[in-house]
């Protein structure tokens, strides 16, 4: 994926994050690429299950938030980022051609 | 008549359950001794009740939410807490020579020194996060936590013991709650739901029950003290939702009152209720959905607004949403106006208390403290009980 497709992809999950948490400025104005999903952002179980959904949606079933996040270390879960999330979107292949 | 060591975690919610458990079993004749923080034990449990001191240390550092805070209550606080409280556990058996240790979940010491005793040991569940098994799909979160369990059970010298599980006992494992709220009845045979133990709590705290209207609904708010602004940020949002509902409503807020300035009429800020005396005048609680409130709204058929925050609160909120005694909303981002309709909902629609109705009669068929101690002699009196 070249640089211009995978800053698309990245506004990309940042709109899709906004989506599921609302667009109250306090929480809509801190969805950054550094942004992490867990302390930063407070997303819940739920809000996770919401945001998987969307990104099938998006990209398609290659796109496994939940089965991705099966894979990661505890550490990496607490300080998983929005960018974290775009580059597995861009890794499975699923944001190419759009 | 069994002498019973009960280890726990220096935390109310660590301490009530298994406190009122005790009162049964001295009340049948029975000896209790403790093991814990002398300072910490002593208020909740009374100038009689005899304790064995672990000493006290302060365990910083723990995230108050989301995943985060599951990590740091293990890394912050239970693992280094069973290393600290090891030798004390220790010369509590050796000096008490209890017929059985009942555990914490959470507080290992006492699971690792009964079983290097062979002395028959029982687990309580104060709380539902490893019941609810938050990491069910998240494989290399949960064998992070068995790595550490793994760690601290070779350090005990028990390392050869395979299938040692320390969050729970092989012989009984006491829940504090019903198959009815957890959603499954699917229990080895060891484990005992018994429903909330909530008897016999001291009620020293005053409240001006003077200031309750009967002709108006009563809501309880109470999400403790927080650390952080976002989170003290819920006060004004709650007040807000309150705000316009004076006409029918009185709420009886948990607050410090520098987080309330300028509340009105209809809003009692207060900072320490007596919360089971409170409950059964409650036509709806707004709350965290810690084990303990949650348990003690539905003892009185009381629905619940839940905005749950760390640990077990977001599996006791999806419990109290699953079986439909209360609503479950965002702690950070419900606006006044989703908290108010969540409020007005359970005050208007009648399926919401008859649902808490339905939990409350499941906690009283489950038998309390009562049937904790049953099942207590039970392992008692066996000379060498099976384990599962």
């Amino acid at each position: 994926m070249d640089a211009p497709a995978g800053q698309r992809l990245l506004g990309e999950v940042m709109a899709l994050v906004r989506q599921v948490i609302g667009d109250d400025p306090r929480w809509a104005d801190r969805v950054t690429p550094s942004a992490r999903l867990d302390q930063d952002l407070r997303m819940d179980s739920l809000e996770m299950a919401t945001l998987a959904a969307g990104l099938g949606k998006a990209y398609g079933d290659r796109v496994d938030l939940a089965a991705f996040l099966a894979g990661l270390e505890f550490d990496h879960l607490v300080a998983l980022t929005i960018a974290d999330v775009a580059a597995y979107v861009a890794a499975s292949g699923a944001g190419d051609g759009r | 008549m069994s002498r019973f060591l009960i280890v726990t975690l220096p935390l109310a919610g660590h301490v009530n359950p298994p406190a009122a458990v005790a009162r049964v079993l001295q009340d049948k004749g029975h000896d209790v001794a403790w093991s814990g923080s002398q300072a910490r034990l002593r208020p909740w449990l009374g100038p009689d009740a005899r304790v064995y001191p672990t000493g006290m240390r302060l365990f910083r550092g723990q995230a108050d939410n989301g995943i985060a805070s599951v990590k740091s209550l293990w890394e912050s606080f239970i693992v280094p807490f069973t290393r600290f409280t090891l030798p004390a556990v220790e010369k509590a058996v050796a000096e008490y020579q209890p017929d059985v240790v009942v555990t914490d979940q959470h507080a290992l010491a006492g699971a690792l020194v009964a079983m290097r005793h062979g002395i028959p040991w029982a687990t309580f569940c104060t709380s539902t996060i490893e019941l609810g098994r938050p990491f069910a799909k998240l494989p290399k979160a949960a064998a992070w936590i068995g790595g550490h369990l793994a760690a601290l059970t070779a350090e005990a010298g028990l390392a050869g013991a395979q299938a040692i599980d320390l969050l729970y006992s092989p012989y009984l494992v006491i829940v504090f709650s019903s198959g009815l709220l957890l959603g499954t009845q699917d229990f080895p045979g060891h484990f005992a739901l018994v429903g909330p133990a909530l008897s016999g709590r001291p009620g020293t705290v005053s409240f001006p029950w003077e200031r309750l209207d009967p002709a108006r609904r009563h809501v309880l708010v109470t999400v403790g003290t927080m650390a952080d602004a976002d989170a003290m940020d819920f006060y004004p949002r709650a007040v807000a939702a309150l705000r316009p509902l004076g006409d029918s409503v009185q709420a009886i807020m948990l607050a410090p009152p520098e987080a309330l300035p300028g509340v009105p009429e209809h809003i009692i800020a207060i900072e320490r209720i007596p919360q089971l005396e409170l409950l059964p005048q409650m036509d709806a609680v707004v709350c965290h959905a810690g084990l303990n409130t949650v348990s003690e709204s539905l003892s009185n058929a009381v629905p619940l607004v839940v905005a749950p925050l760390t640990r077990d609160q977001p599996i006791n909120a999806a419990n109290v949403a699953r079986i439909g005694a209360g609503i479950r909303v965002h702690f950070y981002r419900a606006r006044p106006d989703q908290l108010r309709a969540a409020v007005l909902a359970l005050l208007s629609d009648p399926a919401y208390r008859a649902a808490a109705g339905m939990v409350r009669d499941s906690f009283a068929a489950a038998g309390g403290a009562t049937e904790a101690a049953a099942r207590l002699e039970l392992l008692a009196a066996q000379p060498e009980p099976a384990a599962r």
